[in-house]
């Protein structure tokens, strides 16, 4: 080291730099992938192999009469605090000059009793909301822990251990389906009852509705005739524009519905 | 001059080293076992979700115990609404094939009906609506909590 020339020393920086460089690269600092591989052949939920399923969800519209049962059934599957939902029942009222009367009483969970307005309407229905799952979900991508993620079978899910409650993904869901749990103090949406799916059994709002309004498909069964429907039938998302690719399916969707 | 140098790279690798250092021990901290497994999540959450309780059982679970009622149930035209969405969810009654209370007793049975019957003006009309304010007293019956079961059976209704 006596003497080192100018030339020689940065020739020794950056060759010191490139080994850091490297190391942080491939060292524990890198991905997580690289510090835990995910284990060959394995399956994280046991018997149930969720590369077998892709689930999406299929809600008639024309179907619906509003009586809010898959409400009060999501409330009791998933103990939903008061005042929040996971998911609701919206009522529109149209008048003949296009007026539109837009309410959920308490979420639709006690159903509804009167009629809104009372000028002539043109027309009048209910439409159920819930998380739509979406592909490219925008709540994902703007969490800043990882907290929510998109599984294999195509549910997207919030783990509560390691949410810290920021709120970012609840004003990042443009079908503000996500609220802030006030128990836990994380962020809380529909799971599409992840734990009935993973036992075989359809979400609860699924099995509630009286009128097959909602329904589930696995777009990986062939034979599932609720996937013949979407894939076969003219059906539409809510705010496709927004290119989030929402695997909650409408028929019967009208233009006021956002 | 040489030894002054030295004094110098020293001191930055030692400072660079301390900055890996820490930053290692913070990463280790701060990112949870299973995170990254399969994605940019922690992969212990997939279990944790699929253990949590079934509440809802649905009609099969009710017939165990209530054969009868559920074959009355299966023939009448309220055989599309599940035994769980007038009384209450199974785990409310039931706990490890035992009872643990009784399911709620349904308050206003005429709200109830109105859930799915009340003629509102969004419900489609291919659906039996009925006014039921109207209806009770063209029958010349008093509107109360429980009138509709006076005549209707909601196990087995019959139009």
């Amino acid at each position: 080291m006596d003497n080192v020339s100018r030339r020689e020393f940065i020739r020794k920086a950056a060759v010191a730099s490139g080994g850091c460089a490297v190391f942080l690269l491939l060292g524990p600092g890198g991905t997580g992938n690289a510090s835990h591989p995910a284990p060959e052949g394995a399956s994280p939920l046991g018997d149930y192999d969720w590369e077998q399923h892709r689930y999406a969800y299929l809600i008639d519209a024309q179907k619906c009469i509003g009586c809010g049962m898959c409400v009060k059934a999501c409330k009791a599957e998933n103990k939903v605090p008061d005042d929040n939902f996971r998911t609701w029942i919206e009522r529109y009222e149209i008048s003949e000059d296009g007026e539109a009367e837009v309410d959920s009483p308490n979420g639709g969970l006690n159903g509804f009793e009167e009629n809104v307005t009372h000028v002539k309407i043109a027309k009048a229905f209910f439409v159920p909301k819930m998380c739509n799952h979406c592909a490219a979900a925008p709540c994902v991508q703007v969490c800043p822990v990882g907290a929510t993620y998109r599984t294999k079978d195509g549910v997207v899910l919030v783990d509560p251990k390691h949410c810290v409650g920021c709120g970012y993904c609840i004003q990042a869901c443009p079908y503000a389906v996500r609220f802030l749990n006030p128990e836990t103090h994380t962020a809380d949406k529909c799971t599409l009852c992840y734990h009935r799916l993973t036992k075989g059994l359809k979400p609860a709002c699924v099995g509630a509705c009286p009128v097959g309004a909602r329904q589930l498909a696995d777009m990986k069964d062939q034979f599932d005739p609720v996937r013949k429907r979407i894939i076969t039938e003219r059906v539409a998302v809510l705010q496709p524009e927004l290119l989030t690719e929402p695997q909650c399916f409408y028929l019967a969707l009208d233009k006021e519905v956002r | 001059m040489a030894i002054e140098h030295k004094k110098h790279v020293f001191r930055i690798f030692l400072l660079l080293g301390a900055v890996i250092v820490s930053a290692l021990i913070v990463r280790i901290l701060a990112v949870p076992a299973t995170f990254g497994t399969y994605g940019h999540y922690r992969s212990a959450n997939l279990p944790e979700q699929a253990a949590r309780e079934v509440r809802h059982g649905g009609n099969d679970s009710c017939g165990k115990c209530h054969a009868g009622m559920k074959s009355l149930h299966d023939k009448g035209a309220h055989i599309a609404v599940p035994c769980e969405d007038c009384h209450d969810a199974l785990a409310a009654h039931i706990k490890d094939g035992k009872k643990i209370a009784d399911m709620p007793r349904v308050k206003s049975v005429t709200r109830l009906c109105g859930r799915c019957h009340r003629d509102l003006v969004a419900r489609r009309d291919d659906f039996p609506k009925i006014n039921i304010e109207k209806h009770v007293k063209d029958q010349g019956a008093e509107l109360s909590d429980q009138v509709c079961f006076d005549c209707h059976n909601p196990h087995n209704p019959t139009p």
